[in-house]
């Protein structure tokens, strides 16, 4: 957990970009103001100065990439909780649920 | 990474422009930042080269330097670094930024509504959203079973269009996104509407999973002679042929005719025959079951001993 202040020199941003990082969006502060930030934020800072200076994305190319990374995060997410509720099933359900995973429904449409 | 060359890693010739290194480190950058691959474990190693190489490259200084032999790849190798991938990863802190918009239209699946639920507050959601809000939403059989639009009066006078998904069921939760209540402060997101779908009955249709079951009064001319006839069923009614000599208790298949599944497919419907005798008194049918041979032969109650 560091201030803004340690948070601007971690980052080497100045504090008009961090706001403005904020108030995009990009940025996700523990609280309302601001003013907690953890090492997360700081990867994650790290991250969009990756796309913005040795990429060269743009403000709006970094929203959207922003935005698909946070949906495909999510997806992992819940496919690994998915996952671990299976790795804790009985050994016969977990193939009876595997071999279903995948295989197209008997009754429904066709492939084509 | 010492012994690499670092013009090899980026692919260019040892005489190419500075603008040429850098496309392509970006070129390389962009397939291979371990952030841009989550799952991808080889692509962290692969960038931190192509990084290193750039790092000594893309400096005419050092670049120069380098290339005069003054200082080798090994000089600038870089510190460990842990990406926004090792924390989006791990629990906790993450669920500031996970979102689950990648599948929020599963949220019509009640395996999901609850994986959701269970995920609780910290769920991918951002500071000042909007508080849930519960409805219930009484709907009509058949609406349930094939789908419909639905527009709900909120307590505030506002609409809100509902989409029932087809093959809906009794108590289960539809959210929809968003859609009441803001946030706290400017652009914090709404809060989510949890619709509980309530099914009324229906007066002949009954409903087991996918299938759809119902009583089907039939006349006596109708079940003895096999004749066609009309079956109502949840999409519309269908003719069929009865097979002769009916009975009560035969259950015909309608194959396809329930409910819609989300695949697009549908259950069956089965029609269980009930023969019906006309309501009053009729003198002629007396008249002929009265001289009919076979009316004394079978006796349906002999199991009963009667």
């Amino acid at each position: 957990m560091v201030d803004v202040r340690e948070f601007i020199a971690r980052t080497r941003l100045d504090r008009q970009m961090v706001e403005a990082w904020r108030e995009a969006g990009w940025l996700r502060p523990r609280d309302l103001d601001g003013r907690t930030y953890s090492d997360i934020d700081i990867a994650r800072a790290q991250l969009i100065c990756d796309l913005r200076n040795d990429l060269g994305v743009n403000d709006e190319g970094v929203s959207v990439i922003l935005d698909l990374l946070d949906q495909l995060h999510g997806v992992r997410r819940v496919l690994r909780d998915v996952l671990d509720a299976l790795h804790r099933e009985r050994e016969a359900t977990r193939l009876r649920l595997m071999a279903l995973i995948g295989k197209p429904r008997k009754t429904g449409p066709s492939e084509t | 990474m010492a012994s690499v060359d670092p013009y090899q890693t980026l692919g260019v010739p040892r005489d190419a422009p500075q603008k040429e290194i850098q496309s392509a480190y970006r070129r390389l950058a962009k397939k291979l930042h371990p952030d841009l691959n989550p799952g991808d474990t080889g692509a962290e190693a692969r960038f931190k080269d192509v990084a290193a190489a750039y790092d000594l490259l893309g400096d005419p200084a050092k670049r120069a330097r380098f290339d005069r032999g003054e200082i080798d790849a090994a000089g600038v190798e870089q510190p460990q670094r842990r990406y926004y991938r090792d924390f989006a990863g791990a629990d906790g802190a993450a669920g500031r930024y996970a979102s689950d918009d990648g599948f929020a239209d599963f949220a019509a699946d009640d395996l999901f509504t609850e994986i959701f639920r269970r995920r609780g507050a910290d769920w991918a959601r951002g500071p000042g959203r909007g508080a849930d809000v519960h409805y219930r939403l009484p709907i009509d059989f058949l609406d349930a079973v094939n789908g419909a639009e639905k527009r709900l009066t909120l307590p505030d006078g506002s609409l809100l269009d509902v989409t029932i998904p087809p093959g809906a069921h009794d108590g289960q939760i539809l959210r929809l996104r968003g859609k009441v209540r803001p946030g706290r402060g400017e652009g914090a997101p709404a809060g989510d509407a949890l619709i509980e779908i309530e099914v009324r009955p229906h007066p002949f249709f009954e409903r087991d999973g996918d299938d759809i079951h119902l009583d089907l009064p039939v006349t006596l001319r109708e079940a003895v002679l096999g004749e066609r006839i009309t079956v109502p069923t949840p999409t519309g009614p269908v003719a069929m042929r009865l097979p002769k000599s009916a009975n009560t208790g035969t259950t015909l298949r309608l194959r396809g005719k329930g409910v819609a599944r989300r695949d697009g497919s549908r259950g069956d419907a089965y029609a269980r025959l009930e023969v019906m005798l006309p309501p009053k008194p009729d003198p002629d049918l007396e008249r002929f079951v009265a001289d009919w041979p076979g009316g004394t032969a079978y006796n349906p109650r002999q199991a009963m001993g009667g």
